[in-house]
């Protein structure tokens, strides 16, 4: 029999399964460390401590799926095979010693010399993933939407890791000057213009897919893509040249772009034709709210100069926005991934599960729950600057970290039992 | 005598394995035309980029072959009209909540 073009195109299951197995092992780690943070809550937030925390879950865990996702969902969403799978092979590998070396070197003053170096290394893994993305590109026929976010998320990358590696330069040679500045124009690329690009741009594609929605305008996220893309860079020429006003403006543009973003989500929500709430859809629903929560506490920290808005701000946008959304993705891709490569040459010979069988759905409905306890604890904890409410609330949410890691386990050794297969 | 029932009855063992229903079910199939041993499956699929397109499109051709009288089975994909929820069986409909 012939190969099929999916075969061809799809990445190997082992490569996606590197990025989804380290990213796992990544946010456990950030998760059970998260309970010795709880006295910075109220404190000066740009410690190395904390900087090593915030790269370790970010690197680690959120930018570690992504990459692995992007490689799994490229070749079918853009309809391109992949420039190089041995490209990602190499970056993965640069990327997690360069992850480990960078991290440890702000955590541990004897070693942080070696900051740089694992900068390097991490932006090095970066450009990888650029170079075989930008190459891939080069046979892309049609600039959806979805392409166009994927391609601008990545140039924002490439300059905002970038910036990382200078910023790392700056903290041992000190060349740079005002860190500060630096320091948000690097998160304003990294966070904003990499990750939230990202999910926008993949959102519309795995939204209406999971749900089954049809049938709505793509007009918000439309002018989303443009409105991000405009605020970001008005952001950061505004930061370098010290043009307060465009500074404003290009923030509020952002904001809107994200109002935008979550006003398209809810629309494919409202069109979509699969009802159920399954652990998916709560996890979509409580990723989104807890943006909406996000980007009130932004609104109140620029308006009354507050560091908890701040930081409630930051905690909501990592542990609620982006665990939601990525958790509840892991319990779609990963069963497909494992099914994909163990199951689909069996089917129409012998019985083979269905992909919800492979996730312990009672075990993603508590972990779901689980976490959304953990983060209000947490969320209320830093409002109200109580260290021992968030170190509780921190550990419930390593109990939810746990049974994710339950889950994936599960769905990486799934053995079919008679009963469990149609 | 090869007439369109026995193909549907073999197109029903497709499974899509997310939603849990065969694609006869959900609706995918527009068209069936046969031209003695020959049959031509006019189908869609409920999304465009789904991971599983081709794999789909195989099974489809691989389940309608494994009837007798068939000796050779073109599948067309097409997006128009794009599929929607009423094109699926009524168990289909209550099932997913629609």
């Amino acid at each position: 029999m012939t190969k099929n073009l999916a075969t061809q195109m799809a990445p190997p299951f082992v490569l996606v399964a590197h990025y989804f197995i380290a990213g796992a092992v990544f946010y456990a780690i950030s998760s059970f460390l998260l309970p010795f943070y709880a006295d910075d809550i109220g404190g000066y937030f740009l410690s190395n401590q904390i900087a090593g925390l915030v790269h370790l879950y970010l690197l680690g865990f959120v930018m570690m799926v992504i990459f692995g996702a992007m490689y799994q969902l490229i070749p079918v969403v853009l309809e391109i095979p992949l420039f190089s799978k041995d490209f990602a092979y190499v970056q993965f590998y640069i990327y997690l010693v360069g992850i480990v070396i960078f991290c440890l070197s702000l955590w541990y003053e004897s070693l942080i010399q070696l900051l740089p170096y694992g900068a390097l290394m991490v932006y090095i893994s970066m450009l990888i993933f650029i170079v075989n993305l930008f190459l891939t590109y080069k046979n892309l026929e049609h600039w959806t939407l979805v392409a166009k976010f994927i391609f601008v998320s990545n140039l924002f990358l490439l300059f905002g890791a970038g910036m990382g590696f200078f910023i790392s330069l700056d903290l041992i040679y000190g060349f740079f000057g005002d860190i500060l500045k630096s320091l948000s124009v690097h998160i304003a690329a990294t966070i904003g213009g990499y990750v939230m690009m990202s999910i926008m741009g993949v959102g519309m594609v795995l939204l209406p897919m999971f749900s089954l929605a049809h049938n709505f305008s793509q007009k918000p996220m439309e002018w989303a893509f443009y409105a991000m893309t405009l605020g970001l860079l008005g952001y950061i020429i505004a930061s370098f040249l010290q043009w307060q006003t465009v500074l404003y403006l290009s923030f509020a543009l952002v904001l809107v772009a994200i109002i935008l973003g979550i006003y398209q989500m809810y629309s494919i929500f409202k069109a979509r034709v699969r009802r159920q709430n399954d652990f998916w859809a709560k996890n979509m629903i409580a990723s989104f709210l807890s943006l909406i929560v996000c980007l009130d506490f932004i609104v109140f920290a620029i308006l009354g100069d507050e560091q908890r808005y701040l930081m409630a701000f930051g905690f909501l946008l990592f542990f609620g926005f982006f665990i939601f959304f990525i958790v509840g993705h892991i319990y779609k891709i990963l069963p497909f991934l494992v099914w994909y490569q163990r199951f689909s040459p069996l089917v129409g010979k012998c019985k083979v599960p269905m992909l919800h069988q492979m996730i312990k759905e009672r075990v993603a409905d508590v972990q779901f729950w689980v976490s959304v306890v953990g983060i209000f604890m947490c969320g209320f904890a830093i409002l109200l600057d109580l260290p021992k409410l968030f170190c509780i609330g921190a550990y419930v949410m390593g109990v939810g970290t746990l049974l994710v890691l339950f889950n994936i386990v599960y769905t990486l050794s799934y053995k079919p039992k008679e009963e469990n297969v149609k | 005598m090869l007439n369109k029932e026995k193909v549907i009855e073999a197109i029903k063992t497709v499974i899509d394995p997310e939603v849990g229903f065969d694609i006869y079910s959900l609706g995918l199939i527009y068209e069936i035309l046969i031209d003695g041993a020959e049959v031509k499956v006019i189908m869609t699929l409920s999304t465009r980029g789904c991971p599983l397109h081709e794999l789909i499109k195989q099974w489809t051709k691989e389940a309608v072959l494994r009837v007798d009288e068939v000796n050779s089975c073109e599948i067309e994909i097409v997006w128009e009209p794009s599929w929607n929820i009423t094109m699926a069986s009524d168990e289909v409909k209550k099932a997913l909540g629609a």
